[in-house]
């Protein structure tokens, strides 16, 4: 702003005049072109608006790497929609299974038929069947005679059940058909006629596979997807009371989470509006003050909205729910315009009215600026867009009124019966005045806040901040548990200079995880290297085959076979390309990352089954070397939950120590009063979430930062304003207003911003309560 | 979590040992109940059998011998004397082969589901229950006078992949069993001296435990 401090003269006036006249057009017209721009993308926007929680989880630059790694992983799996039918037994759960299917044939869902690639899979393997065999086998070539080769041969021919799918003659020793046998390992699922089936614990479940038409972000497949699932619901209840449907998808989790946001995001955001009119009205009792008020709510509104908009491609819904609750903010500034023209008919003109409280509005935009922009430095990509929505929208808000308000205030408000009650309140307000027995309830409250804080503890965790439905967590569940999926978030990423060499390290890996998977520690993996071992390894399949010769000549002279049967044709062995090639193993692609463009390295991706404690976990971190990098998303996603607390609470601690030493200037020898509020407010919000058992984590802290913006701008208006009851009053407002749309935050499902809520609503109340008590001595005559 | 879903269809490539049931609508149930009225049914069965094997691409037949031992809730015992010894055993929750005291090999249903399925109808097949055949095949066959037989087809895909055909001819007892694998291996076994017991002898009680 190049709004002078003191201009006294009438020159001086009239040119402020005329240069704040030209910024206030100027700015009209920037709102204007925002509004254009904010209306012509309003239709090509309506379905970017995002619901996944993910999209708050922080990007790991560090490892670009595993973060492409997950990326596939999750692509991969958000098309992907599971039902699993849980009978008593296996011919109900096939009936149960082919109604679904028909309740689900116009459904926006391609079944994924699992009869498709059977024949395709033994028909890419079988020419290269010598380089096949497994780890078992190869010991067992290893350590036998010829004469034990033959006996094992010889007792496959005469065996009433081999099995192989092949003939005694193509696979002798078995050895195929046990390479294709642990194939069977990757997955409980078995058909069961035209079903997939699993059986588990005494229950048979059929398995229905779908990929979605659409993104399952889209509003459409969402709303015709939830149709068709209650009408199964319906039908499953109807007909087949003993079968229970468990559904497992990304799509389930976003349409709750889309239903949620759009609930919340009109509950609060008109809440927040109704809470502000009502509020205004009630104090102001004033058309011209309520349409001011509104006026800086939609300017800000509508600059955070487009501005937001022109920065982030897509909108995430809990930025709307969060920006529908900084109505309560954005009004602030308006409120404490408004408050100083309460019957103020004998003030000077319209300038130097509105130039007295040029510096201290230009002041209480330093503390929220500075807490929004910790908020930015947050490595979490949802809350960035939540700082930059905050930050323009409050600046939206201020600007409208620094520019706009001098021309449209009323001369003067009348004070209505409320104001009145509320600005006479300042005066029976406890006010510090260092007596004796006010240093003992100050000693006995520090001590009652120490205490609180000892008993403070910290949380990072996470899982504590995602919300999910939890009767579709539970189902996912249950599905992960039948269908033995590996943890999506935990996962080995391999590298190597090549293809073939990503092959060996797996098999190193795989080799080093065996005892872990002897103990039961582990219970299985997804691995492309079970279904295309590594050249290498084929090859010395290939050599231990070379061998068996003394065995298959014993065998081709007992069993009458042709002499050219005794030696085994050298297969050229299966490569990655030819593997990667084949239709039947698209369903399997996503383990293998390929080549980087970045650093033309390869990679993929080893996933895990039935990992449950953190020792093991942590023993599974000792396994990384060069090419070998345990991934453990959770765990990384905490700990950088953790560090950035330390970080933001470093950051709090010398915005309490800095903020002060800039106010210095202003304030002098009174700096003090407009800092306790916000800081004893920090002191026993977090003494109360002690005593109540509530944890530290990051967002909390975070909040604190917001506290530590709005609780100055308390301390400091009042005391900027030599402590005019109308400064009270406008603080009383603007407290309310805070209180009640971030206190609706609290009604949120979502736990971050339930926390966010929670901590704002204690954190502004104890400080607007302190605020009256570090004023100054009464004002000369006001009221 | 959905990759695995995937993995479903991958796991189908291996198919060789999955034996499934597809739900039970027999083709002539009077022509099974008349065949399986005929069969005597009794807690234990045992015999001799003749099994011989004609693989695909080898002249020379496969013969050997031995004796059998089918426990209705037990399971099988299939002891082969010539030309080695060799037992295998069918039991609910596993199929082990022995060779002596050395196991051979060992299919359990914890790790393998299918398990499962073939040693239903591996029991299936010797204990005469051809009703419970015929959940798995579709089943044609004819009767005369104390003598019937019985030609059973896969119903289903996967198990075409693995069996070709399976036949039994018998008339109180079954005495002939001829099994083509898909690729092209035929098994033929022949019972004789087979005789109903109602209880386990000593030995073949441990040899189930």
């Amino acid at each position: 702003m190049n709004a002078p401090n003191s201009s006294k003269t009438p020159t001086d006036d009239s040119r402020f005049a005329r240069r704040h006249r030209a910024l206030a057009w100027g700015w009209l017209g920037v709102l204007a072109l925002l509004a254009v721009a904010l209306l012509a993308h309003t239709l090509p926007w309506r379905g970017q608006i995002d619901t996944d929680l993910l999209a708050l989880l922080p990007v790991d630059e560090r490892n670009p790497h595993a973060e492409a790694a997950l990326k596939t992983l999750t692509q991969h799996g958000e098309r992907e929609l599971v039902l699993l039918l849980d009978a008593p037994d296996a011919d109900m759960a096939q009936r149960a299974a082919h109604q679904v299917r028909e309740n689900l044939r116009d459904a926006p869902l391609v079944p994924q038929a699992p009869q498709a690639q059977i024949e395709a899979m033994r028909d890419l393997y079988f020419p290269h069947r010598t380089g096949l065999v497994t780890d078992q086998d190869m010991r067992w070539i290893a350590d036998s005679e010829p004469p034990a080769q033959a006996q094992r041969a010889l007792a496959l021919a005469y065996q009433l059940f081999a099995g192989s799918t092949l003939n005694w003659r193509d696979d002798p020793f078995g050895f195929f058909g046990n390479w294709m046998l642990q194939l069977g390992a990757a997955s409980p699922a078995r058909p069961y006629g035209d079903t997939l089936m699993v059986q588990a614990e005494g229950r048979h479940y059929a398995v229905l596979l779908y990929q979605l038409t659409q993104s399952a972000f889209s509003s459409d497949l969402q709303a015709r997807l939830a149709a068709d699932l209650a009408t199964v619901q319906n039908d499953l209840a109807q007909h087949f009371p003993d079968v229970q449907l468990l559904r497992a998808g990304v799509v389930l989790h976003a349409t709750a989470a889309a239903q949620q946001a759009q609930f919340e995001m009109s509950l609060i955001g008109s809440g927040s509006l109704l809470c502000c009119v009502l509020l205004a009205w009630a104090v102001f009792r004033n058309f011209t003050a309520l349409r001011l008020i509104l006026l800086s709510i939609s300017a800000g509104a509508l600059v955070a909205l487009s501005l937001t908009w022109l920065l982030f491609d897509r909108l995430h819904a809990l930025t709307l729910v969060f920006g529908a609750s900084l109505i309560g903010v954005a009004v602030d500034y308006g409120v404490l315009v408004l408050a100083q023209h309460l019957d103020d008919s004998g003030a000077p003109g319209r300038w130097p009215r509105f130039c007295r409280l040029l510096s201290p509005l230009a002041l209480v935009l330093i503390a929220p600026a500075l807490a929004y922009l910790g908020l930015l430095l947050m490595p979490f990509p949802g809350m960035r867009q939540m700082a930059c929505f905050a930050v323009s929208g409050i600046a939206g808000a201020w600007l409208t009124i620094m520019l706009w308000y001098p021309y449209l205030l009323p001369s003067s408000l009348p004070v209505t019966p409320l104001a009145k009650r509320l600005m006479q309140a300042l005066q029976h307000w406890p006010r510090w005045r260092a007596a004796p027995a006010q240093w003992l309830i100050a000693a006995l409250t520090f001590i009652a806040i120490g205490t609180g804080i000892a008993q403070l503890k910290t949380n990072d965790d996470i899982r504590s901040l995602v919300n999910s439905n939890p009767e579709l967590l539970r189902e996912h569940l249950d599905v992960s548990k039948a269908l033995q999926l590996p943890s999506p978030a935990q996962l080995f990423l391999i590298t190597g200079a090549t293809s073939e060499e990503v092959l060996q390290h797996e098999e190193a890996l795989l080799a080093k995880l065996a005892p872990l998977f002897a103990t039961g520690k582990l219970t299985g993996y997804d691995a492309i290297s079970r279904w295309l071992p590594s050249q290498q390894r084929q090859q010395a399949a290939q050599q231990a085959q070379q061998t068996l010769t003394e065995a298959r000549a014993a065998l081709a002279k007992e069993l009458e076979l042709p002499n050219d049967w005794i030696a085994i044709p050298r297969a050229a062995p299966l490569t990655a390309d030819e593997w990667l090639a084949q239709p039947a193993t698209a369903s399997l692609r996503y383990l293998w990352q390929g080549r980087n463009v970045q650093d033309g390295r390869y990679s993929s991706i080893v996933l895990l089954k039935g990992l449950h404690d953190a020792d093991t976990a942590h023993q599974l971190a000792t396994f990384n070397d060069e090419h070998t990098q345990w991934v453990d998303k959770t765990a990384e996603v905490s700990s950088l939950m953790g560090r950035y607390r330390t970080l933001l609470s470093s950051v709090l601690i010398a915005a309490y120590a800095l903020v002060p030493l800039a106010l210095l200037a202003f304030f002098r020898r009174q700096t003090w009063r407009v800092i306790m509020p916000s800081l004893l407010a920090t002191l026993g919000t977090l003494a109360i979430m002690g005593y109540a058992g509530i944890p530290l984590q990051l967002l909390n802290v975070l909040t604190l930062l917001l506290v530590f913006g709005m609780g100055i701008d308390y301390g400091l208006f009042l005391v900027a304003q030599k402590s005019d009851a109308r400064a009270f009053l406008a603080i009383c407002v603007a407290a309310s207003l805070t209180l009640l749309s971030f206190g609706l935050l609290a009604v949120s499902s979502t736990p971050a911003l339930k926390t966010i809520g929670l901590t704002t609503v204690l954190g502004i109340g104890l400080a607007w309560l302190a605020t009256p008590v570090f004023r100054l001595s009464e004002p000369s005559g006001s009221v | 979590m959905k990759n695995s879903m995937k993995q479903a269809f991958a796991l189908l490539a291996w198919f060789g040992l999955c034996w499934f049931a597809v739900p039970a609508q027999a083709a002539d149930p009077a022509l099974l109940n008349a065949i399986q009225s005929r069969l005597s049914i009794d807690t234990v069965i045992r015999g001799d059998f003749t099994q011989t094997r004609q693989l695909a691409g080898i002249k020379k037949p496969l013969l050997a011998n031995g004796v059998f031992t089918v426990e209705k809730t037990q399971g099988v015992l299939w002891r082969t004397l010539t030309p080695f010894p060799q037992t295998t055993r069918i039991t609910q929750g596993e199929i082990l082969q022995k060779d002596g005291d050395r196991v051979l090999m060992t299919l359990r249903a914890d790790r393998e589901p299918a398990v499962n399925a073939i040693s239903r109808v591996l029991f299936s097949l010797f204990a005469g229950d051809i009703s419970a055949l015929a959940e798995y095949f579709d089943y044609s066959g004819q009767i005369k006078g104390d003598a019937w037989q019985l030609s059973f087809t896969p119903r289903e895909a996967g198990l075409r992949a693995v069996i070709g055909s399976l036949s039994l001819e018998g008339d109180n007892v079954v005495r002939q069993v001829t099994l083509a694998s898909a690729a092209g291996d035929v098994t033929r076994i022949a019972f004789s001296n087979v005789a109903t017991a109602a209880a386990l002898t000593a030995d073949e009680r441990a040899q189930f435990e």
